[in-house]
């Protein structure tokens, strides 16, 4: 379901983003928008013809160029809606940039940055925002850092991240113990595994 | 009331891209309270009113009446009728109108100051500003952003113009019933800056 964007193809994409694309092309990925010049490799994408409706959770990058109904949680990383993507959820994300259509409420932890291409109906709420002169936007921004709802959206999370990283430093001192070389069991293929990355996309692709 | 003139700062045409200083705008947005402050701002949004307010309790309404208006929406001059009620939870301390007054009839205009109102904390302010001088105006509501000295920059949408109503403070207050004029000022770009208080 997800592309995972390789490194010599971002970088394809990103030189590709600044010049004429071809009309047609055999290669479903996605063309980059202008704002992934600066994406990190190596991120989830969803692609333009890909649909998901339900509740899309992870533990890693994620792009979305295709349509999104229900609910995104990436509590701990950047989302990015592409200039194609629209979404039409409640997104939980660390950071959230947005260039495409969202319908919803936006929290992020850190910060939210839309782009002049965004149309956005719904609730920002983040301590840093950043709005470019000519997005549409109508809803509210919520900028107070002390925000109850923005406390309350990530209350849970800082719950679970602490929980994960005490279940996973004593998973590591267990391994220590049994000195089994550290190769993980996922991991054999050399290729990042959804579970090991903790991808969960409780969803049904259209 | 009090009516003065503002010094005049960068140029003096109401064409694209002319920096006017506004004082009483200004003046609510750099008041040193640590307050929260809930505002409406019912033009489109903008970057300088958001980075402006980053950084203080604030909560930020955007209502982008002007759109409504573009898109021929009947009831486009009430921003109750654009933001569902989830968004007004709260009382709102200041409203920003902009330039949209000029585009409401003396009904619309009533309409608008029940809703502001309606809407409006006890010590709400509301902004807005009217052509004074010039006997025409852009055919749509001018697109505004704040720069970094908060002055204004005012860019005019098309070449279309129209007639301007030209509000005088008395012909607002009786077409306003629920808002008195509390303060106003003559900017050098041919418009007079208003705030005004609930009644």
């Amino acid at each position: 379901m997800f592309n995972k964007r390789e490194s010599s193809e971002s970088e394809t994409s990103s030189h590709a983003a600044g010049q004429p694309q071809p009309a047609a092309t055999k290669n479903p990925t996605p063309a980059a928008p202008a704002a992934s010049a600066g994406r990190a490799p190596g991120q989830a994408v969803i692609g333009p013809t890909i649909s998901i409706d339900g509740t899309l959770k992870g533990e890693e990058d994620l792009v979305v160029e295709g349509r999104v109904k229900g609910t995104v949680e990436l509590k701990s990383n950047i989302l990015t809606v592409g200039s194609k993507g629209i979404l039409d959820a409640q997104v939980y994300a660390h950071t959230i940039l947005v260039e495409g259509t969202v319908k919803g409420d936006l929290y992020a932890s850190e910060r939210i940055s839309i782009r002049a291409s965004a149309r956005i109906d719904g609730n920002i709420l983040a301590p840093r925002i950043s709005l470019e002169d000519g997005a549409k936007f109508r809803g509210s921004v919520d900028m107070d850092p002390e925000s109850e709802a923005l406390r309350e959206a990530f209350k849970a999370t800082s719950a679970a991240s602490t929980d994960r990283e005490r279940k996973r430093n004593r998973s590591e001192k267990e391994t220590g113990k049994q000195d089994t070389g550290g190769a993980s069991a996922s991991s054999g293929t050399g290729q990042p595994h959804a579970a090991e990355q903790g991808s969960k996309a409780g969803t049904s692709a259209a | 009331m009090s009516n003065a003139v503002a010094t005049p700062v960068g140029p003096t045409s109401s064409g694209a891209d002319a920096r006017v200083s506004v004082p009483l705008l200004a003046e609510l947005l750099t008041a040193e309270d640590r307050r929260r402050r809930v505002w409406a701002d019912l033009g489109g949004a903008q970057g300088g009113l958001t980075d402006n307010l980053s950084g203080k309790p604030s909560h930020l309404l955007v209502a982008d009446l002007p759109r409504a208006l573009l898109d021929g929406q009947a009831q486009w001059f009430l921003p109750d009728s654009i933001l569902p009620g989830k968004f007004w939870r709260e009382p709102v301390d200041r409203f920003l109108c902009w330039d949209l007054l000029n585009y409401m009839n003396g009904n619309e205009l009533g309409a608008l100051s029940t809703c502001l109102a309606r809407h409006g904390a006890n010590e709400c302010r509301v902004h807005a500003l009217i052509q004074y001088s010039g006997k025409q105006m852009s055919e749509c509501p001018a697109r505004f952003t704040l720069d970094g000295d908060l002055r204004l920059i005012v860019d005019e949408v098309g070449p279309s113009r129209r007639q301007a109503p030209r509000y005088s403070p008395k012909a607002l207050e009786k077409a306003m019933p629920d808002l008195r004029v509390e303060r106003t000022l003559l900017l050098n770009n041919g418009m007079q800056e208003f705030l005004f208080g609930l009644r």
